[in-house]
């Protein structure tokens, strides 16, 4: 579409409604990723809306908003902002690239965890060391995604980032690269499946500020869950309105059904010891390789 | 050779006074004196009378010294940049001497041993091979020829690394051969890899990365591909920026490492995305080398994995260095707006990638990515700003109120059809408990069991369930 005012109004339209449904629906993704892996683990399960009345209640309660829980939402609003979610026609997507899109939600969990590390190390030293070896494990998401990358630009020459994969398979249909990315979308989840959880160890103490580090905490998970699932089905996400009201319209309304269906999977691999999850992750990606390399290949 | 020197020793000696007198003035000239203490300091080097090796490191060291006490040009690694900028704001003026001038200067200190400790060798290697490389860039077709750029390759591994390394002695056993320009661009990329796996002590850290971005830049222009060769040049010259700036023990601020780290819109993500999408468009030269580009990609993700995660662990803090502000400015301007930077180096561009590019703000890896670097600074930079607003007054209500954290919700609020799993809850008890019979396991451990039996202990049915999905997607008609 070429960038006239009136697209351009509307792009940041599209931009702004998808900003306010990831705000409505990450605390509900959050909460119900927890419910399926309570409830695959035999635990109580916790209800779905305790998330949010949680959070409206350490709001209401006051106080002040420190500086990382700040930082972190906003990248993390950023973030989120980069991805493609129903439509390809925002005027941020350009910068939709897997990888700069993983090294931001990375630097906002990291945010996160440094906010809290240090002032737990003292008591909780064993709770810690843990939550630090998920966060060094989860670097090795770089390497994915960067492979996940050269696998778009393999398949697809010329498609720029998620959004250019999206709109080059709907004219150009690449069957090996849209079953690879599957594979490869399955294993980065397996190894961010990790990050996705609501569960922090530590009691804070209640306020604002641990209602806006739960809120980056979802923001950041629902990204993770948003990138995933464009790279699982590039076909999800609509173009033009024009070129397809019934396209446009579904992807709309599909969208807190595709972010469910996400994190029931990360829960589900959250379920699993954690020496599987990799390997089963390292298998994922390396078969989405093979499926994209054989395509190529044969093309 | 002689006339050369002597002549940018004249340049130097004539451009000294005026500018020494302003040397109290702040960091404005910061640059110009930098450049002219580097030819001077060559200079006497290689003027000096050679009796013998320890003299001659003795004096070596020692004329550096008088002459790095002079002032501002601390050779810190990190000022290597502020002299590049400013060796280019002088050496673009139309004369041909002075480049050559510049880079004779800086190889004969690469080669000229010196007394000091290691790290500040290394530093000053570092610096003396930037501008060795810029002088020798800066002139029209001298990399005309592959062996000229391997020579580059070799020149900037031997800067980079405090010793004699296998990198080096693996490059000069490449230059023995007849090379066509993707071989050599291939041998570069691999002599990088190898910089990757490298220990940090044998080389700087993101010059393993550098390396390889060259040797993709070679290869795309020896593939004929001039958009894929000017992005590698590009991430190269990026890369070779920030080089002095990944260095842990030039101990820059918080402010400076957080610009020069990787994170979106920052400096230090500029050359990792041009770099790996114009190593991608290499995917276009041949199926050969899509495996290789694989590869590559994946050993430059780990590297800058650990790279970040070293950096991280060198706790520097907000260190007292002085002229943090152009260092700054430097990096801002990188961040922002790299085709300013770009500008600036065209000739060594032109001369490594070809013509092309030109594009201010929006930047083109070689295999049709685009990135806009200063709406992703602007968007980064906002939640930065949110910083600075006024926190609300503290309360002592809702501090004081230090809330247990257990239980996720108010106290009697019940989920309604939350009772209505019971069934499945029970069949899936049953199954459980028939499994663990099976299984004569019957201690719980610390082992989570539930639901997750079914893909713990069957992951070859899952992996067919997937692979299924795949293939489903794959014949899917059209």
């Amino acid at each position: 579409m070429s960038a006239t005012p009136g697209v351009l109004v509307l792009q940041s339209c599209f931009a702004a409604l998808q900003g306010v449904v990831v705000l409505l629906c990450a605390p509900l993704m959050g909460a119900w990723g927890q419910h399926v892996e309570d409830y695959l683990s035999g635990r109580r399960p916790v209800p779905l809306a305790a998330r949010w009345q949680q959070m409206r209640a350490d709001w209401h309660r006051g106080g002040c908003v420190t500086a990382g829980p700040r930082l972190a939402l906003g990248l993390a609003i950023v973030a989120t902002a980069m991805i493609p979610l129903a439509t390809v026609e925002t005027p941020f997507v350009i910068l939709a690239d897997p990888l700069a899109i993983g090294l931001m939600l990375l630097t906002v969990q990291g945010t996160l965890w440094l906010r809290d590390a240090p002032a737990r190390w003292r008591h909780e030293r064993q709770a810690v060391r843990r939550s630090r070896s998920i966060m060094r494990r989860a670097l090795f998401v770089v390497p994915v995604l960067v492979l996940a990358s050269a696998m778009i630009v393999i398949g697809l020459p010329g498609a720029n980032g998620l959004a250019g994969l999206a709109v080059n398979l709907h004219s150009q249909p690449v069957r090996a690269l849209t079953g690879g990315l599957v594979f490869t979308a399955l294993g980065l989840l397996a190894l961010v499946s990790p990050l996705m959880t609501t569960r922090d160890g530590a009691p804070r103490p209640a306020g604002r500020d641990r209602a806006v580090s739960a809120l980056a905490q979802d923001v950041a998970a629902c990204g993770w869950a948003m990138l995933v699932g464009d790279l699982l089905v590039p076909g999800w996400l609509a173009t033009w309105p024009t070129e397809g009201w019934a396209h446009f319209s579904m992807a709309w309304l599909t969208v807190p059904v595709r972010l469910a269906l996400v994190a029931m999977l990360a829960a589900l691999f959250r379920t699993r010891r954690e020496d599987q999850v990799e390997r089963s992750a390292l298998a994922l990606v390396a078969v989405g390789l093979v499926i994209v390399l054989a395509g190529r290949l044969e093309g | 050779m002689v006339s050369v020197l002597l002549l940018g020793a004249l340049r130097a000696i004539v451009a000294m006074p005026p500018l020494m007198s302003r040397l109290r003035q702040g960091g404005s000239v910061r640059s110009l004196i930098g450049v002219a203490h580097f030819c001077a300091a060559a200079l006497l080097v290689r003027h000096h009378p050679v009796s013998g090796e320890a003299s001659e490191a003795g004096s070596n060291a020692m004329a550096l010294g008088m002459l790095l006490s002079l002032g501002a040009f601390a050779l810190d690694g990190v000022d290597c940049l502020a002299v590049m900028i400013g060796s280019a704001a002088i050496l673009l003026m139309p004369t041909v001497l002075a480049p050559m001038g510049v880079g004779l200067a800086g190889v004969i200190l690469l080669i000229a041993p010196g007394a000091d400790p290691a790290a500040a060798q290394t530093r000053l290697r570092l610096s003396s091979l930037c501008l060795g490389m810029f002088g020798i860039a800066l002139q029209p077709h001298a990399l005309f020829s592959p062996t000229m750029r391997v020579l580059l390759g070799l020149l900037l591994l031997m800067g980079m690394s405090g010793r004699s390394s296998l990198l080096g002695v693996a490059l000069l056993g490449s230059l023995a051969l007849p090379l066509a320009d993707q071989t050599s661009g291939l041998l570069l990329m691999i002599a990088g890899a190898i910089g990757c796996l490298a220990p940090p002590r044998w080389l700087a850290p993101g010059g393993g990365p550098a390396v390889i971005w060259l040797g993709v830049t070679v290869a795309a222009h020896g593939g004929g591909m001039a958009e894929t060769a000017r992005a590698g040049a590009e991430a190269f010259a990026c890369a070779l920026v920030l080089l002095p700036f990944g260095d842990p023990a030039a101990g820059a601020g918080r402010e400076e490492r957080l610009i020069a780290s990787i994170i979106p819109g920052a400096a230090g993500f500029l050359p990792l995305w041009l770099g790996l999408h114009a190593m991608l468009g290499l995917a276009g030269l041949g199926p050969g080398w899509t495996a290789l580009i694989i590869g590559a990609s994946l050993l430059v993700g780990w590297a800058t994995v650990m790279g970040a995660l070293r950096r991280w662990q060198h706790r520097v803090g907000r260190s007292a260095l002085s002229g943090t502000l152009p260092r700054l400015a430097i990096l801002g301007l990188m961040a922002v707006c790299p085709g300013a930077l770009f500008y600036l180096l065209r000739p060594m561009l032109a001369s490594l990638g070809g013509e092309g590019g030109g594009a201010f703000w929006v930047i083109t890896g070689g295999d049709g990515g685009r990135w806009v670097p200063a709406l992703a600074t602007a968007l980064v930079s906002l939640p930065l700003a949110m910083l600075w607003w006024k926190p609300a007054p503290f309360s002592p209500e809702g501090a004081s109120g230090l809330a247990p954290g257990v239980g996720i919700g108010p106290a009697g609020m019940v989920w309604r059809w939350q009772g209505m799993g019971w069934t499945v809850r029970r069949s899936v008890v049953l199954i459980r408990r028939a499994k663990r019979r099976m299984a004569g396991r019957t201690h719980a451990g610390e082992r989570r069991v539930g639901l997750s039996f079914l893909t713990a202990s069957v992951p070859l049915g899952v992996w067919l369930i997937f692979m299924a999905l795949g293939l489903v997607l794959l014949g899917r008609p059209e």
